[in-house]
């Protein structure tokens, strides 16, 4: 059997249990010798991932090594070099990713912390709109460029719009008071009364607007006059609060 | 080939900044992976599954399905290696600060798409005697785990263990019942004279931690770690 045969039958059987059994059965070396298959064509990968993790000391430091210093190890090309480099320099992005989409709420504080944490990431923001579908997930976040909520500059068309296009049928809003306490302004009340009774013409209920303000939030719960009583997941949503309506 | 997505024009309305890094580095690994229009297909994932980790938290079979072969075990292999490269860095035998216990943590469900229960477990000294995964499935609906978790932690001789568990696509958030369940497994190692000193779920780049109170058991929410100096726990 000539060499490459060989090459890419094992390949082939590595690929196959690496999708049937995941990566939890493979040594550290295996999944770097794998890793490699995309760089480095119809050669023994297997002694040069063994080759870097002794050269390098660990995982670590095979990711944290320069080209030139990945180069001098036999086998290692400048695809394969280059091909470790740029993955090694994604972990710290990855490590400050966060769920944005697709988080699934099950708690009246789990959404108030998430916004919390979404103001402290994104500065510049002043006003956001969590767009829900009816289990609760993030299916969009809706943004709009303007510095406060209560400056009368918020239009509820920008939410129906981004709710239309995701399919949205709950929300929560949130505003930040940056470095102030979480307690709305009257301006901010008469606004949310607005979007939430705007909002509620196309079908999409406000569950709630949330106030954030030095690190931490309050909800406003503003008197509800939807047309539809709410939904088991609305009401369970709003029954953990535990605080009085303003 | 992403079937029915089609690419939105205007992506910074729907999308945080965390999102718009995420599509870059997923085309970054599509375009080593060998796809052809990496660019395109990394929006259309980030669009369809909420964010890079969403992607690399995909089941293995939907991710072959979407990417074909190749290109899934390319993503396979690239959330593990990153795991990898921080839990092998976790050592037994030796004592790990706060912040390495976490990383370790969040390193180690990196691309889980299914629900796991884990425990590490501390000696007298704090070093950490052993790590062992106690079994898959939502914590709150099994009987079986206070059992488990007990008999794991005296097999190692602990003095104290680390609960953690995931959240798969959604928030690290605690629901009520992960607080309830939190509170009944340290009254139950309590009585095996096991200190639960935490509870840490993870959810994507994102963690909790809950922390029993020693004396009255009553569960603390303390979120993240905060900086040094201003964090109170001294474990």
């Amino acid at each position: 059997m000539q060499g490459s045969e060989v090459h890419s039958g094992h390949r082939a059987r590595m690929r196959r249990k690496l999708l049937s059994h995941g990566a939890e059965i493979f040594d550290t070396y295996e999944l770097l010798e794998m890793l490699l298959y995309y760089a480095v064509p119809a050669r023994d990968t297997n002694s040069i991932a063994k080759q870097l993790l002794l050269g390098f000391g660990s995982l670590e430091g095979v990711f944290s090594a320069s080209i030139g210093e990945l180069m001098s190890i036999d086998g290692v090309g400048e695809r394969c070099a280059k091909l470790i480099t740029e993955l090694g320099a994604t972990y710290p992005l990855l490590c400050s990713a966060r769920e944005e989409k697709n988080a699934v709420f099950d708690s009246y504080s789990g959404v108030g912390d998430y916004l919390v944490r979404y103001f402290d990431e994104n500065d510049e923001r002043g006003v956001v709109m969590l767009l829900l579908d009816d289990n609760m997930r993030v299916l969009d976040i809706a943004a709009p460029e303007v510095a406060s909520y209560g400056s009368g500059a918020v239009h509820s068309s920008f939410f129906i719009d981004a709710a239309m296009r995701c399919g949205a049928t709950l929300a929560v809003v949130g505003f930040t008071h940056r470095g102030n306490i979480p307690l709305p302004y009257e301006s901010e009340l008469v606004t949310g009364r607005m979007v939430r009774d705007e909002l509620a013409e196309v079908g999409v209920t406000v569950l709630e607007q949330f106030a954030i303000g030095g690190g931490e939030f309050s909800g406003t719960t503003l008197s509800s006059r939807l047309k539809k009583p709410p939904s088991n997941e609305v009401r369970r949503f709003l029954s953990g609060r535990g605080g009085e309506a303003l | 080939m992403i079937p029915g997505i089609t690419v939105k024009t205007d992506l910074s309305v729907s999308f945080g900044s965390g999102a718009r890094d995420g599509a870059g580095m997923l085309a970054l690994l599509l375009r080593h992976a060998g796809i052809t229009d990496p660019e395109t297909a990394a929006r259309r994932l980030i669009y369809r599954y909420g964010s890079m980790l969403g992607v690399l938290s995909l089941d293995r079979r939907e991710l072959s399905r979407l990417l074909g072969e190749s290109a899934a075990m390319f993503v396979v292999l690239y959330a593990a290696l990153q795991s990898r490269r921080i839990t092998d860095g976790y050592k037994l035998g030796k004592v790990h600060t706060d912040e390495e216990t976490v990383e370790f943590v969040r390193a180690s469900f990196l691309g889980r798409a299914k629900e796991t229960v884990e425990l590490i477990s501390f000696g007298a000294d704090g070093r950490t005697i052993g790590i062992d995964r106690i079994g898959e499935g939502t914590i709150n609906s099994s009987d079986v785990y206070p059992r488990r978790i007990v008999e794991c932690a005296v097999a190692r001789g602990a003095d104290s263990v680390i609960l953690t568990h995931n959240h798969p696509g959604g928030s690290s958030h605690p629901s009520n019942d992960d607080i309830v369940a939190t509170a009944k497994l340290f009254a139950t190692c309590r009585v095996a004279g096991i200190m639960l000193h935490r509870h840490i779920i993870v959810a994507g780049g994102d963690y909790f931690i809950m922390q029993p109170d020693p004396v009255s058991g009553e569960v603390v929410l303390v979120g993240r770690l905060r900086k040094e100096g201003k964090n109170g726990d001294d474990r």
